[in-house]
């Protein structure tokens, strides 16, 4: 025991300067093993980050169970406000996804550092896609400020205009929001809707009601529909 | 101090081809132990030998430095040294930082394997499997709990799997589209809708409901496994508990017969 003892103290002592170019490829590779172990328990530690938010989107549809989709809003907050003629403009604060796959609708955005997925049923005609938590920041001329950006998908190319009123009880208190929308591809529009004051974490707007109202670009009404959030 | 001078440039010049400063420093030391031993040797042999032409001679035996300069370059590659060496710095750099996320880990997405609470009365090997969606799901444990101070229940435990062990399968997703079977045929929706219990195609009020519960009991590289409890009136041993799961990419049925039963305090 002694004798081991004695052995163990003298690797712990040695000097790199001593070790023979065979002894360094043996402890190198040890090193190397061990460096790869503790850069992938990091990783873990860390949530496993994926290098985008596309790939972590990709994940969350296999981890949820969920089929590939098409991906029919990306917001990666490296872009790109979506902007009008009127000044006002907003952007994504945070990486979210809009993805449709059969009949069925996957939203998806990373909010405080956790993303959330939910899968919505396709409606006949404009479908509410809302994030469980997200944040986009609306800018106006002289200020700007942070909104829920509202989604909506399926919503048909002719519309050139779309309105949406929101209203909600929450905590005993009603709230209305009403404006207008940006057109953001693919058939997808975002309301920046603000949310009650004392509205915070997740899904604070279900049991919302909303109408939508799309015109043409002749200004004619193309579509109005009205629903609930979340059912 | 001339001898020494002369020895010294010998030296410097062979070992001058190796990049790497710790190999250098070695071998340097190595062939200084060469030199002394072979001018021992000659004063071994011819013990009147001045000093001087015992070096000379210890260096001509030795051969060109520039020669053996070129051959220990070769030999000795700096990237294994600087290899080496960074990672001496590069391993308790990174046990400090692993050290300080654990403190931080609160939950399981940022471990790696742990427990959640519970445990599994009666494990089964070779249980009922199916793959959906790139995860193979089994049942890994059935048994009957037999409460005198309860509700009895069946307990199956399901593990959920994958080879991608970056991405363990979210617990909600799978609890959401999934329907327990009792052994009188009740159904039960493990979560969202499911507020009442189904016989057959009527549904009782919830007041007279005996709800399943389920709980993540434990989880490690690319796995999870799921405690899953339900009531269970008028089992006898042999009767089958099954788990049946809708999803986007797919389903499954399980089945397992609940043969054991464990008394639980």
């Amino acid at each position: 025991m002694k004798e081991f003892w004695k052995r163990v103290k003298r690797f712990l002592l040695m000097k790199s300067e001593d070790l023979s170019p065979a002894q360094q490829k043996g402890f190198l590779m040890v090193d190397l093993l061990m460096i790869a172990f503790l850069l992938w328990a990091i990783w873990i530690r860390l949530g496993s980050p994926l290098p985008t938010a596309e790939m972590e989107f990709r994940r969350l549809e296999r981890t949820h169970l969920l089929p590939r989709s098409e991906i029919v809003f990306a917001g990666t907050r490296r872009e790109k406000m979506y902007g009008g003629e009127d000044g006002l403009a907003v952007s994504m604060r945070q990486p979210a996804f809009l993805g449709i796959a059969g009949e069925r609708v996957a939203a998806a955005a990373c909010g405080q550092g956790q993303w959330r997925v939910d899968s919505y049923p396709l409606e006949d005609g404009p479908t509410p896609a809302p994030f469980a938590d997200a944040h986009a920041v609306l800018y106006e001329p002289e200020s700007r400020s942070f909104v829920f950006p509202l989604m909506f998908v399926n919503v048909p190319e002719e519309a050139a205009r779309a309105e949406l009123a929101f209203r909600q009880l929450y905590q005993e208190t009603s709230h209305q929001w009403s404006g207008q929308g940006w057109n953001t591809g693919n058939g997808t529009w975002l309301f920046p809707v603000q949310t009650p004051l004392t509205a915070y974490g997740e899904y604070w707007w279900r049991g919302g009601g909303y109408t939508l109202a799309l015109y043409r670009a002749d200004g004619a009404l193309l579509l109005e529909k009205s629903g609930t959030l979340g059912e | 101090m001339f001898l020494d001078f002369k020895q010294d440039q010998w030296l410097d010049t062979a070992v001058s081809g190796i990049r790497f400063h710790l190999d250098r420093k070695r071998v340097r030391r190595e062939l200084e132990g060469h030199l002394e031993d072979k001018k021992a040797d000659l004063r071994r042999i011819f013990p009147d030998i001045p000093e001087a032409e015992a070096q000379s001679r210890a260096l001509a035996a030795m051969g060109d430095p520039e020669e053996l300069k070129t051959a220990l370059a070769k030999v000795h590659k700096p990237w294994l040294g600087w290899l080496w060496q960074a990672s001496q710095w590069v391993m308790p750099l990174l046990m400090f930082a692993s050290l300080v996320l654990s403190s931080n880990c609160r939950g399981i997405d940022c471990s790696i394997w742990g427990r959640n609470g519970g445990r599994v009365y009666h494990q089964i090997k070779d249980g009922d499997a199916a793959q959906v969606g790139g995860y193979t799901f089994q049942i890994t444990g059935a048994a009957f709990l037999d409460r005198p101070e309860g509700k009895d229940h069946i307990q199956l435990a399901l593990r959920a799997s994958s080879p991608r062990f970056w991405e363990r399968v979210d617990g909600d997703a799978v609890l959401a589209g999934l329907t327990a079977t009792g052994p009188d045929g009740a159904r039960y929706r493990m979560a969202g809708q499911g507020d009442a219990r189904w016989v057959g195609d009527e549904a009782e009020p919830r007041e007279t409901v005996r709800r399943p519960s389920w709980l993540l009991h434990r989880w490690g590289v690319g796995w999870k496994e799921f405690l899953i409890y339900i009531p269970a009136e008028g089992w006898t041993p042999g009767d089958r508990a099954s788990l049946e799961l809708e999803s986007g990419v797919g389903g499954f049925v399980l089945s397992v017969p609940v043969e054991e039963k464990v008394r639980v305090e």
